[in-house]
């Protein structure tokens, strides 16, 4: 055997060798090659610890309350779901069919505006659940934070779902976070009184979280809560609840509270004298 | 003259030999030692010189032209030598020695050494040039032997067409490929789709492979992908793999087709410098826009205001449109005369195109010995664009080597580096748009040099002039590539061998805007800058082995591992209110409001075992078996792993008995093939539950930031699969001089990655799943014919068709998916639809216009004008349910982008030292969605308008598809509909080129081995339907490329594509 061959015998024992040491080292220096962690990313697991937390989840609840104003295809909002039906704004443009077709009492659930006010109302209640379901097991935290802020969040489910009511009815009632493996993922419609009983529930529980009267930061107050929960009163009393002269009593009684506590201290509230004021476009501005 | 051209082209080289030799000297320092080496070998040979003669000659091919390249080589010894470029060669012998001269494609033919000094050696071609050997996955392979769908394109093909990019070069060459160059923007938009759609929200774009290194899928904006940024010039061949036994060993990146490209390599013997120069020039393409002038928006414009006491008599009456009277809007004195009438009428299309000189140098060496090899080649291209202010400029280099350092180990690498830096100025609809809406009545500037806008216009629309936008907008972006890979070829027996490629693609790209304070009023100027870093190795292995038993059996057995990784980084920083437009996107520090920051990561890794099988038997019955076993990062804790088996079998039937020897048929081939490939381009992390943190609150009129819900978790989240089928005959007539490929396949993609919608009472709004399917089935068909083969006149003529058809079979949801596609600013588009093929349009029909007959019919319609009551010159729509309103119900699929069939037919000629090449392109049964007709011809008065709306409706024009004009403000009516829908067939000339090579002798005396020089016309002609408007081939920009997958064949006011004249030389010496 010359040497060349011998070389070449060599190489074909030790090429496979060294290569194999060098991928067995490759593979075993890799193991999670294939995991992965979004470093750009939070996820549920990894969040709600400390109370900082809990005020940036808030944060995300309110932010969302924005889809009011968010666009509704080109040239109009969402808001005018309910402005353009009760002819309370108009248009000079005919581009968005959807708003077209609200001006001619024509809507349904492909119309986007409506479609829009359903995601959106929905997904500030996924928010505010968030919240409620995280931000009790966040400890250490100061109480009085924890409750505020859980009291805050009860208002903004309340809020959304106030207007869905009104909006729709009977809908579906989701009181906590979701995940695909949830047993309401694909809910039913709950009675419309049920979702009137989460509504004031949650405000009444905002009621006692200790919000300050009147907040300039532009987060919830005792007033704003109050208000709501007199404006809620006053619907259950009518049409379709028909709860009839009890809530009337309890709407009147919220109401007198915010007007007593703004007769008050004038300098926190600022309340016009009569109702027509509010339509006055003079005085607004 | 052409004595005083020669002196100057001399003298230019001269100077030019200066510069080049410096380079020269660096890149042959690395080939010297092997230089040596053979010099040595040779004087070895001259101590028996007295036996020895001295042979030279030229070796020719078939048509008399030199054949550079032929392997001279004396018999029995490793002594021999490469023909030059000009075919010639000199070598040493011992006498009576038996010369071999061999070419690949040709008979080798031995010749006896006697004494002769000129030797003339006409080589002819081999009887089958079906022994062209072709690139597949991980290896190579005589074309005889394949069993897939693999099309083909070489060298002198890619060369024929000057390109910006490997797509455009690509576009036509081979059936079942679809490249639509979309935008006529420097180096193009193009959009490529290998046998139709593959899916719905991973990507349908094709894998490419350079060298045998993948490239990642790109994040960068304009979804530029590692390809484009690639010279074409440093091309050698393409190949495109089409069915699943080709694609399958690819696995989780192979189903939308794989193109593999191989650069150029050095050769060895001596070396050659190649110089390739074009100039070129930008004109207005056909079919361009026409617009109103002056004179006539004017008096459109006074006719819509008049027409408003008819439409909206209730408002004219109470005198609410009276502020919109021509007379008291005409006043502006550096608009209009004292009368009100116009001082200027401006064509915007000629004010904002440019025929300015593009040029594009490619300067390449390559040389080497038996040993070592290396190439070098260096570009620098200068494309101005057809819109002023536009261009692409791109430096780049390569460089390769590749040397045997053991007789059992090869060692090689390549490196290249690209330079690009462009000005979108298309990249958003504004500039296109406003070359049509801008008013005609304007100046470009003002006397005092400030831009003149529709802004100053009272009651218009468009506010910012599209000159004032070119000038005023900078959208830069500036990339680098780097791209390498080093392997090594161990060989460790005969037919066993190994090989480790290690490849290497750091893309980097920096997008800076600026928006001037005149463009951007509000902000008082703005300025964003922001840098993206993809980076991506990969590591591969494969053991290859070829054996031939008892002379019938051959096997080819192939067995692999690979690893593949991709980072990516980015961030980004914008702020508004400057006090100067000094600084543009310099100095984001200068900036004094809203500043906003960045930044994001990603990474995403494959980790995959493959292998094939290639058995033979008796050179007739072929059968290939691949499978790919992939891991990705990017999908599910519970199926990270998937397997992508193919198999196919071929039967050469020319190599039967009852064949052999037909003089008809010289080849004849069946083949078919099925197999599995995934689809894995999705985004990384898709399967985790994420919360966003870019939520944020106003509190105390301050930005607080929130972290809220994102995205639902799907552990179970895994490949797209799609299977494909595949039946193809190969045929080869009258020696090949006419030969026929013919393919059908049936695609069959399933657990398609679908953001399948979720009740929104859980507060998401969609989770990834694998639901849904799709099909295509198409036929290809290639045809390429030597029509004439004369010594000095030959003629080529190249033709393919293919036919693709789409169909959705399954959804998440049997509800209809709208939102893709885009612009979508009116109301929904396009539509995703079971049973319907991906890329149809959706919208109303319009019958017309209501006509003065029709008024109390029209009238009982619930008004689709502004609550306003339906009128005779209204446009009349198809109320399908008869239900008297127009509303969703009315709608349906009212055309599809995609054509019934596309191809190209490619016609080569040459004549003595003329060569003619004819490049055609045809694409038949697209529709066209001309989304423009919203703006520019449904309502008017607002902006200019296209020159159809003077066929507008009138009392004595009732029968006209467009309404009567009036200002928008008195209510009318737009919407998607068949109007704007247009059979969008066409023919294109693509390319026109002639070229004419200088004969040997001239180019000798001015020291060179090969001079051509040639033009070309591109988009020379185009026949199209007489109702399209500007050109058919287009995809909207609005909305980014990625949305834009079904949006082929909408129009929304693109770059406009040129006419390019080009004028190049090619110089070898």
């Amino acid at each position: 055997m010359n040497r060349e061959m011998k070389k070449i015998i060599s190489n074909i024992i030790w090429t496979p060798v060294s290569i194999s040491v060098i991928a067995i080292a490759v593979l075993t220096g890799c193991q999670d090659f294939l995991s992965e962690e979004d470093p750009s990313n939070l996820t549920p697991e990894s969040f709600y610890t400390i109370p900082d937390h809990a005020e940036a989840a808030l944060a995300a609840v309110y932010a969302d309350t924005r889809f009011i104003g968010d666009g509704a295809g080109i040239f109009s909002s969402n808001w005018q779901l309910l402005e353009a039906p009760t002819g309370t704004s108009t248009t000079e443009t005919a581009q968005n069919s959807d708003l077209n077709n609200l001006y001619g009492l024509i809507y349904d659930g492909r119309t986007g505006h409506i479609i829009n006010w359903w995601n959106g109302l929905y997904k500030v209640i996924a928010q505010a659940n968030m919240v409620l379901d995280k931000v009790p097991a966040i400890t250490p935290m100061d109480e009085a934070q924890k409750t505020k802020i859980l009291g805050e969040a009860r208002f903004l489910r309340a809020w959304a779902y106030f207007y869905a009511v009104r909006l729709w009815g009977n809908i579906p009632l989701i009181t906590d976070p979701q995940t695909a493996a949830s047993e309401n993922f694909r809910p039913s419609p709950s009675p419309q009184e049920a979702v009137y009983q989460v509504i004031v529930d949650d405000l009444k529980a905002a009621e006692a979280a200790g919000l300050p009267w009147m907040d300039v930061s532009g987060r919830v107050s005792q007033a704003a809560v109050k208000s709501q929960l007199a404006k809620v009163y006053l619907t259950m009393a009518g049409f379709p609840l028909s709860l009839g002269n009890e809530y009337y009593q309890m709407a009147a009684q919220k109401s007198a509270e915010v007007i007593e506590y703004a007769n008050a201290n004038p300098n926190l509230i600022n309340l016009f004298p009569t109702y027509g004021d509010l339509h006055d476009a003079m005085l607004l501005s | 003259m052409y004595n005083k051209l020669l002196k100057a082209v001399i003298k230019f080289r001269e100077k030019a030999e200066f510069a080049l030799s410096i380079l020269l000297v660096a890149s042959l320092t690395l080939s010297q030692p092997g230089q040596a080496r053979t010099n040595s070998k040779s004087d070895f040979g001259a101590v028996k010189q007295e036996a020895d003669v001295t042979i030279s000659g030229t070796v020719l091919d078939e048509n008399g032209e030199p054949l550079p390249g032929a392997t001279v080589s004396v018999q029995g010894t490793t002594r021999g030598t490469v023909t030059d470029l000009d075919g010639k060669f000199s070598i040493t012998v011992p006498e009576e020695s038996t010369l071999v001269i061999s070419f690949i494609g040709y008979q080798t033919q031995t010749i006896i050494a006697g004494n002769q000094t000129n030797l003339t050696i006409r080589m002819n071609q081999d009887s089958s040039a079906l022994e062209e050997v072709v690139v597949i996955g991980y290896g190579t392979q005589k074309k005889s032997d394949l069993t897939g769908s693999v099309g083909s394109v070489g060298e002198a093909e890619l060369n024929e067409r000057p390109s910006p990019s490997l797509n455009q070069a690509l576009a036509g060459r081979v059936a079942g490929v679809q490249v639509n160059v979309n935008s006529g923007r420097p180096g193009g938009r193009t959009n490529v789709r290998i046998r139709g759609f593959s899916s719905i929200n991973s990507s349908n774009n094709p894998l490419y492979v350079v060298d045998g290194v993948q490239l990642p899928m790109s994040n960068q904006d304009q979804a530029s992908n590692a390809i484009d940024y690639i010279n074409p010039n440093d091309i050698v061949s393409v190949e495109v793999l089409k069915d699943a036994s080709s694609t399958a060993i690819y696995g989780s990146r192979g189903a939308n087709g794989v193109i593999l490209i191989t650069t150029k390599k050095g050769k060895s013997g001596e070396g050659t410098l190649t110089y390739n120069v074009d100039f070129s020039v930008n004109t207005i393409g056909p079919n361009r826009p026409e617009v109103l002038n002056a004179a006539e928006y004017l008096a459109v414009e006074e006719l819509a205001w008049r027409n408003m006491e008819k439409y909206d008599p209730e408002g004219w009456n109470a005198g609410r449109w009276a502020y919109l009277n021509p007379a008291l809007r005409r006043t502006d004195p550096r608009i209009f005369d004292s009368q009100g009438n116009p001082l200027f009428d401006t064509n915007w299309l000629n004010e904002t195109t440019q025929n300015k000189l593009s040029q594009n140098h490619q300067l390449g060496f390559t040389g080497g010995n038996e040993r070592t090899r290396y190439s070098l080649s260096l570009g620098y291209r200068d494309d101005e664009g057809l819109l002023k202010t536009s261009y692409l400029t791109r430096y780049s280099t390569r460089f390769t080597i590749d040397d045997q350092v053991k007789p059992w180990l090869n060692v090689g690498g390549t490196l290249s580096y690209n330079n690009q830096s462009e000005n979108l100025v298309d990249v958003s609809d504004a500039v296109p748009r406003q070359i049509v809406e801008d008013f005609p009545f304007l100046p470009v500037r003002y006397e005092d040099g400030t831009f003149a806008n529709n802004r100053d216009y009272p009651f218009a629309e468009g506010t910012m002039s599209s000159m004032h936008r070119l000038y005023g907008r900078k959208y830069i972006l500036n990339t680098q590539t780097t791209l390498g890979s080093a392997y090594s070829n161990i060989k460790f027996a005969e037919g066993l061998e190994m090989r480790t490629v290690l490849g290497v693609n750091i893309f980097t790209q920096e997008n800076n805007q600026s928006s001037t304070r005149t463009l951007a009023i509000a902000q008082s100027g703005t300025a964003s800058k922001s840098l993206n870093r993809d980076t991506f190795w990969s590591l591969e292995n494969y053991l290859t082995y070829n054996k031939v038993f008892a002379e019938r059996h051959a096997f080819t057995g192939l067995l692999g591992i690979s690893w593949q990784e991709n980072t990516y980084s980015s961030m980004s920083a914008s702020i508004q209110n400057f006090a100067t437009d000094f600084f543009t996107y310099n100095n984001l520090g200068a900036g004094s409001q809203l500043p906003r920051v960045g930044s994001n990561a990603s990474r995403h890794a494959l980790n995959s075992f493959f292998a094939r099988i290639n058995y033979i038997l008796d050179d007739k019955y072929l059968f290939t078996a691949t499978g790919r076993a992939d891991g990705a990062s990017k999908f599910g804790e519970n199926n990270k792993y998937a397997i992508f088996p193919s198999a196919a079998l071929a039967w050469r039937l020319s190599e039967e008995g009852f064949l052999q020897g037909n003089t008809l048929i010289s080849n004849l081939k069946l083949r078919t093939s099925y197999g599995l490939t995934g689809n894995s381009e999705i985004p990384p992390y898709s399967s985790l539950s994420l919360l966003s943190s870019n939520y944020s609150a106003i509190w105390n009129e301050t930005q607080v930031g929130g972290t809220g819900i994102n995205r639902l978790a799907n552990p179970d989240l895994r490949w797209e699969k799609t299977a494909q089928s595949d039946i193809g005959l190969e045929l080869g007539l009258f020696q090949n001089r006419l030969t026929l490929e013919f393919d059908y396949y049936y695609r069959k993609t399933t657990d398609m990655l679908l953001d399948s919608p979720v009740p929104r009472t859980s507060g998401y709004a969609t989770i990834r799943r694998n639901v849904g399917s799709m099909e295509n089935k198409g036929v290809e068909l290639t045809l390429n014919g030597v029509i004439v083969e004369k010594a000095d006149f030959s003629w080529n003529s190249s033709f393919n068709f293919s036919a693709n058809r789409n169909k959705v079979l399954s959804l998440a949801t049997p509800a209809d998916i709208f939102g893709v596609g885009g612009p979508n600013f009116t109301n929904q588009t396009n539509i995703i639809r079971i049973g319907e093929p991906v890329g149809s349009f959706w919208g109303l029909v319009r019958l017309g216009t209501w006509n003065e007959s029709e008024r109390s019919e029209a009238a009982e319609f619930v008004s689709y004008r502004n609550g306003l009551t339906i009128l005779p010159g209204d446009i009349k729509y198809l109320d399908v349910n008869g239900d008297k309103a127009i509303n969703d119900s009315d709608r349906m699929i009212i055309g599809n982008g995609n054509p019934k069939f596309w191809g190209a037919l490619t016609n080569n000629i040459r004549f003595r030292n003329w060569d003619l090449a004819v490049d055609l392109q045809y694409m038949y049964g697209n529709d066209l969605l001309d989304m423009n007709l919203h703006p520019s011809e449904d309502r008017q008065a607002l902006a200019n308008s296209y020159r159809t709306v003077l066929d507008a409706w009138t009392p004595d024009n009732q029968n006209s598809m467009i309404a009567e004009i009036r200002d928008t403000r008195a209510g009318y009516v737009t919407n998607v509909d068949s109007r704007w829908v247009k059979d969008a067939s066409f023919l294109r000339g693509r390319n026109l080129l002639l070229g004419y090579t200088f004969p040997v002798e001239v180019a000798n005396r001015l020291r060179l081995s090969r001079l051509r020089v040639y033009t070309s016309t591109q988009n020379f002609f185009l026949v199209t339907g007489d109702e399209i408007i500007g050109d058919p081939e287009v995809t909207p920009i609005r909305g980014g490329d990625g949305s834009n997958v079904f949006s082929q064949g909408m129009n929304w006011h693109s770059y406009p594509k040129p006419t390019t004249y080009l004028l190049g030389i090619q110089v070898a010496l």
